[in-house]
């Protein structure tokens, strides 16, 4: 069931009407129902994967949990001395982390196999092929199950938790069940943390007209940026992204931004629409953008930008591998080789080199995202080198604290970004040669050769997307970190229903949506 | 602000978001008043005023091969053709019983090249058919028996689900029947006095496979039996279109059918010499379908086929002669200007696209 289909706003409309009608200590068990019945229309299957995660994980974390406290019990009977104490928690801490071992390295199994099988088998052909050894190895035709990488995440998050002890594990299978399987962010995320978000999955929601507005507006604003924008620019960014020789010029330039505000339009309107939906059934899910192109350098970008999903990443790769017994080896090394400076920053470059690989690879299974994300790594670590001098620099010139060096600033880091994206659709170098392209033989004179009229817009279409762009822009720059809904709603009644009814109309009639659109999956859905 | 002041609030709130919502897909829906006439047809039948004796029911093999008016003027015959662009057996089906929960005919006369394609092919055939037909029991049916893979009930429930995408296309015609709809059909009958004489085929295509879909038979049967249950002479027909080939195989099957259920069946193919069909002169396109000259003669062959079957001669009833005298004039103007284009421009404007 799709985000974008009548199906998903019929069984929504549903569920709102028979969550806020049955006793409210049952209303999580129906979000559970509902999860699963949400699951089960892509297919019998696909539960099958989310119900052994859910079941390895909550076992083990129970196991974890359990461990724990009988070792705090026996410690506390035993009257152990300080070094006792820690040899026996030793012990225990490494039977425990036998079990964290394995319950990663099953489910982060699961999500390999199916997800990189392809990727994998598509390399070892291209090793045996450079080797001359005759045939390739077949390829599989497993399915994804939808969300496969979000539930992953948040599971493993909540076992490692678990092991750290930082929340006792959840005792209620079923409960654990729903906080993995909870339906809207089931399909693009946030990923969410099992101690953030228990206490609004399995509260008792009333019913509250102003959030059933407010999470309605959310939906019809995720809409918006779905259907006007994302899905009216998608087919003309692909036909420029997938033709480098022929879309060239301005025309790269053209892709570059197009591609960057479509994929914000697809992953932040799903996002909207998961959170609006969650807000409808009384539930805050965390924000996973904050104005990320408001932001002066990559770095605020990244912290900006899929929220959730960099602080799943900074606390569980990052971390835990620059504490890690081989980063301080190579620390050690680094210390030898290159002096006590690089000792110090070495574990920092081999976690983030780790975490920028695992968000590569996150992303896609193909060397075009590991491009991506060691691309970024490196634009991170150079500008993380250069922090010293850009602190110089600021402080020799009065003008870097004006507003216009700051919308400098957030222009550059914009086309930063955009530059690159474009390791995510070229090949490697075509991304070096492009970029070359852009700067030498962009002319605004391309725009009018014939080739616009092939990328199946109208005019009528180049103008709305400008429009609704700059709606969208406008929106997140003027109505700051309250957003537009909550300054929307201290207005007079009248105003309200003339903004919200106007933005539905312009959905309605202008999103691209019904027969022969191919509802094509959200971007972010593939993850 | 009181319990009763928000109801009548939200109530105003509905009710002026519903109207301008109406207003929109109004204007938004196709007109089928410019080049594409044919999605105009079906709905034009409920602005029929009296009964008929006949209805016939099937594709453009009916629409545009056989004139109501001529029936009329030469035998009495009253009719109506409930008939659209690559309508589905089922489709016709559910128009027949839609019919006949208003009228009861002698006659109903059903072209049976539908058979030979069960599933529809194209989304846009659907919509001129099932859009035109009136919400009841019937068209929701008509919809599910029909609906492709990609259609939903929803959008044919609200239309604008479907035509937003028109909001860039709008032309004139939109809003120049915003309010009103030109008759554009001569009961059911599609008029074309342009002439396009037949030409080359494409080779005729050997199929491995001659048999209709079951589905498409269970349909015909539904079909007879509600004739039956009523009392109605249910005839099949096959109208004398040059291609689509029309199969032996098929002919056959149909033949057999007929004979099995004591059913008259009319293959005008066959009969083509004997309805005096010159396809060098009776037809717009080429072969494809009969010009008003070949629908008149048509008629002409039919009538005594409908008046064997039941259907009376209703020149004597003053009111419905009036009625029909009506119906003539309009028809007999429409062809005139046709002709009078046709030798002037060797085109007719409005379906110069075609060309």
């Amino acid at each position: 069931m799709l985000l974008v289909s009548y199906q998903f706003g019929l069984f929504l409309l549903l569920l709102t009407a028979v969550y806020y009608l049955i006793p409210k200590r049952g209303q999580w068990v129906l979000l559970l129902a509902a999860s699963y019945l949400f699951y089960l229309c892509g297919g019998p299957v696909y539960v099958l994967y989310p119900m052994i995660t859910t079941g390895t994980t909550w076992f083990l974390a129970r196991k974890i949990g359990q461990m724990t406290a009988r070792a705090k019990q026996y410690v506390k009977e035993q009257n152990f001395d300080r070094a006792q104490r820690k040899a026996y928690n030793q012990t225990v801490k490494k039977r425990e982390r036998r079990l964290l071992i394995s319950g990663l390295l099953l489910n982060f199994g699961i999500l390999a196999v199916l997800k990189y099988m392809n990727f994998m088998l598509q390399n070892v052909n291209g090793l045996l092929s450079i080797l001359g050894v005759p045939g390739e190895l077949e390829y599989v035709g497993w399915l994804l199950p939808l969300g496969i990488s979000y539930y992953t995440f948040q599971s493993m998050g909540y076992l490692i938790d678990v092991y750290n002890g930082k929340y006792e594990p959840e005792r209620n299978l079923f409960r654990f069940a729903l906080f993995v399987s909870f339906f809207p962010q089931l399909i693009a995320g946030p990923i969410t943390r099992f101690d953030q978000i228990k206490q609004e999955l399995f509260a008792e929601h009333r019913f509250d007209a102003r959030q059933i507005k407010l999470g309605a507006e959310r939906m019809l604003w995720g809409y918006f940026k779905k259907l006007v924008i994302a899905d009216r620019l998608g087919p003309a960014v692909t036909v420029i992204i997938s033709s480098p020789a022929e879309y060239n010029g301005i025309y790269a330039l053209l892709g570059m931004i197009g591609y960057t505000v479509w994929m914000y339009a697809d992953f932040a309107g799903g996002i909207d629409i998961v959170i609006g939906a969650a807000q409808l059934l009384g539930i805050k899910l965390p924000e996973n953008f904050d104005r990320p192109f408001l932001s002066a350098s990559l770095a605020e970008f990244w912290r900006r930008w899929h929220m959730t999903l960099m602080q799943w990443l900074r606390e569980y790769i990052f971390f835990p591998v620059s504490t890690s017994r081989f980063s301080k080896k190579v620390s050690l090394l680094a210390d030898k080789a290159l002096g006590k400076k690089a000792g110090q920053k070495a574990p920092v470059y081999v976690a983030n080199l780790t975490v920028w690989f695992v968000a590569g690879i996150w992303h896609g299974a193909s060397w075009n995202f590991i491009a991506w994300g060691m691309a970024n790594c490196v634009v991170m670590l150079i500008s993380a080198e250069l922090a010293g001098t850009y602190r110089k620099y600021r402080k020799r010139f009065a003008f870097t604290g004006t507003k216009g060096y700051h919308c400098f600033e957030v222009v550059r880091t914009f086309f930063l970004f955009c530059c690159l994206e474009m390791f995510e659709y070229y090949p490697f170098f075509t991304v070096f040669a492009m970029v070359g392209n852009i700067f030498t033989a962009c002319r605004p004179s391309q725009l009018f050769d014939g080739r616009m009229a092939l990328l199946g817009l109208g005019s009528a279409d180049w103008c709305l997307l400008l429009l609704s762009t700059a709606v969208m822009a406008l929106g997140g720059i003027f109505c700051g970190k309250t957003g537009f809904r909550e300054k929307l709603d201290q207005k007079p009644l009248w105003v309200q229903y003339t903004a919200v009814f106007g933005l539905f109309l312009v959905v309605l009639i202008t999103g691209v949506y019904g027969y022969g659109y191919d509802a094509s999956q959200f971007i972010y859905n593939q993850f | 602000m009181k319990r009763k002041s928000w109801m009548a609030l939200l109530l105003v709130t509905v009710l002026v978001s519903g109207l301008v919502i109406a207003g929109l897909q109004r204007l938004l829906v196709p007109k089928y008043m410019g080049q594409v006439v044919e999605g105009a047809f079906i709905q034009e039948y409920y602005n029929e005023t009296t009964d008929h004796d006949v209805i016939f029911l099937g594709d453009c093999e009916v629409y545009e091969n056989i004139s109501p008016v001529v029936l009329f003027r030469e035998f009495g015959v009253t009719s109506y053709i409930r008939g659209s662009a690559q309508q589905l057996i089922s489709q016709s089906y559910y128009l027949l019983e839609e019919t006949l929960k208003k009228e009861t005919p002698r006659v109903v006369v059903f072209n049976v090249s539908a058979m030979q394609q069960y599933e529809q092919t194209n989304e846009t055939y659907n919509r001129m058919t099932l859009d035109g037909m009136r919400w009841s029991s019937s068209k929701w049916n008509a919809i599910r028996a029909s609906a492709m893979e990609d259609e939903h009930m929803i959008e044919y429930l609200f239309p604008i689900l479907r035509f937003h995408s028109r909001w860039n296309q709008l032309e004139a015609d939109d809003f120049r029947y915003y309010f009103h709809r030109n008759q554009v059909s001569h009961n059911g009958y599609y008029m074309r006095a342009d002439i396009r004489p037949a030409g080359d085929f494409p080779a005729v295509r050997r199929l491995a496979d001659y048999s209709f879909d079951g589905r498409a038979w269970e349909y015909l049967e539904r079909m007879r039996g509600l004739c039956q249950s009523k009392g109605i002479t249910f005839i099949l027909m096959k109208a004398p279109s040059l291609y689509p080939v029309w199969h032996e195989q098929w002919d056959e099957q149909i033949v057999s059918y007929a004979e099995e259920h004591g059913l008259t069946y009319v293959n005008c193919i066959d009969a083509a010499d004997e309805i005096g069909i010159d396809f060098a002169h009776d037809t717009y396109d080429g072969g494809l379908h009969m010009n008003v000259y070949g629908a008149e003669k048509m008629s002409r062959y039919l009538g005594p086929v409908l008046i064997a079957g039941g259907a009376e001669d209703r020149r004597g009833d003053g009111e419905l002669s009036a009625v029909w005298e009506k119906k003539g004039l309009y028809y007999d103007n429409m062809k005139a200007a046709q002709e009078e284009e046709f030798a002037r421009s060797g085109y007719l404007k409005q379906f110069k696209t075609e060309e």
